[in-house]
């Protein structure tokens, strides 16, 4: 279907099945792999069953502000903070999301289906506003279908139509979202056979 | 352009739905400017509607933000194209209905756009 939908990667809830060209949505930042693993891949094997590694790459979600709050590190417990409401998204809020920096904030088109059509403006400039702040605080704008089925799955060109109407110029968008995606993804891939 | 639907709505149906959240989205004047009709609707869950090029844009964000939900999957200028593409790729999809809509000899002819 997404093949169909000309989107190149997908980003899905893990229900322990591992596919091809997916990154998984998880809730819990899974364990780093020891450096004994990284140096010895014939060890693996028996360190698989103590070690909690990963065959797919990752991304963690959440929604919990209380998770956004928790005490910086050098790198932050979640990847996407999903916002579902802009009135939680307050001043505050955007200012430890400043402090963390790199994070995805994630908003979906599912929720506002069932939307009227005042609130689905205001949606549009909330979202410019939100676009401004993810590129002055080096946060990552992600637009999301947020889908459940497959009738609820967004088009590439749908994408597009609604990040125009939000001056959002989607070939920069489709770049930055990329180009994070790689970065955030690539280093959580471990093996585990 | 080739709109993939769940639920009980017919192709009129989901014409109407796209035209009342269009109207509700960008009024009543950009809706009919856009002129959206329906082509065919043979299938179960699957209608072929054509728009103006100038009304695109908002159609395609409209198909994205209407409930019950709906799925753009494919479009093209010409109709003719449209069947081809959808033929290439239904192997990529389960939807039947694709199937059994684009059969050699379907009347299409008259969708030709404007």
């Amino acid at each position: 279907m997404a093949n169909f939908l000309e989107i190149d990667i997908l980003g899905i809830d893990y229900h322990n099945k591992v596919e091809k060209n997916i990154i998984y949505l998880i809730n819990r930042k899974q364990l780093p792999p020891s450096p004994l693993v990284a140096s010895s891949p014939s060890s693996l094997p028996s360190l698989s069953s103590s070690i909690a590694t990963t065959t797919y790459p990752y991304l963690v979600v959440s929604e919990k502000i209380e998770e956004l709050l928790l005490p910086s590190s050098s790198s932050p417990i979640i990847d996407i903070f999903g916002i579902r409401s802009f009135r939680d998204f307050n001043d505050d809020l955007k200012r430890k999301v400043k402090k963390k920096g790199g994070i995805g904030l994630e908003v979906t088109l599912a929720d506002l289906r069932k939307s009227d059509g005042s609130q689905v403006g205001k949606w549009f400039s909330q979202i410019r506003d939100l676009y401004k702040f993810c590129k002055s605080s080096n946060c990552q704008f992600i637009l999301s279908s947020g889908a459940n089925s497959i009738e609820e799955m967004v088009s590439g060109r749908s994408f597009d139509a609604i990040l125009k109407i939000c001056d959002i110029k989607p070939e920069s968008y489709w770049q930055e979202l990329g180009k994070w995606i790689e970065s955030k993804s690539q280093y959580k891939v471990f093996i585990n056979t | 352009m080739a709109i993939l639907y769940s639920g009980q709505n017919d192709g009129i149906g989901i014409i109407n739905l796209i035209k009342k959240r269009n109207s509700e989205l960008f009024g009543h004047v950009a809706t009919e400017k856009s002129s959206i009709r329906l082509i065919q609707s043979k299938g179960t869950n699957l209608v072929i509607i054509r728009c103006k090029l100038e009304g695109l844009d908002n159609i395609l964000s409209t198909i994205a933000l209407s409930y019950p939900p709906l799925t753009t999957l494919d479009m093209s200028g010409t109709l003719k194209r449209l069947r081809k593409r959808l033929s290439r790729r239904k192997e990529l999809t389960k939807v039947n209905t694709v199937d059994s809509m684009f059969r050699t000899g379907d009347e299409v002819s008259f969708a030709a756009p404007d």
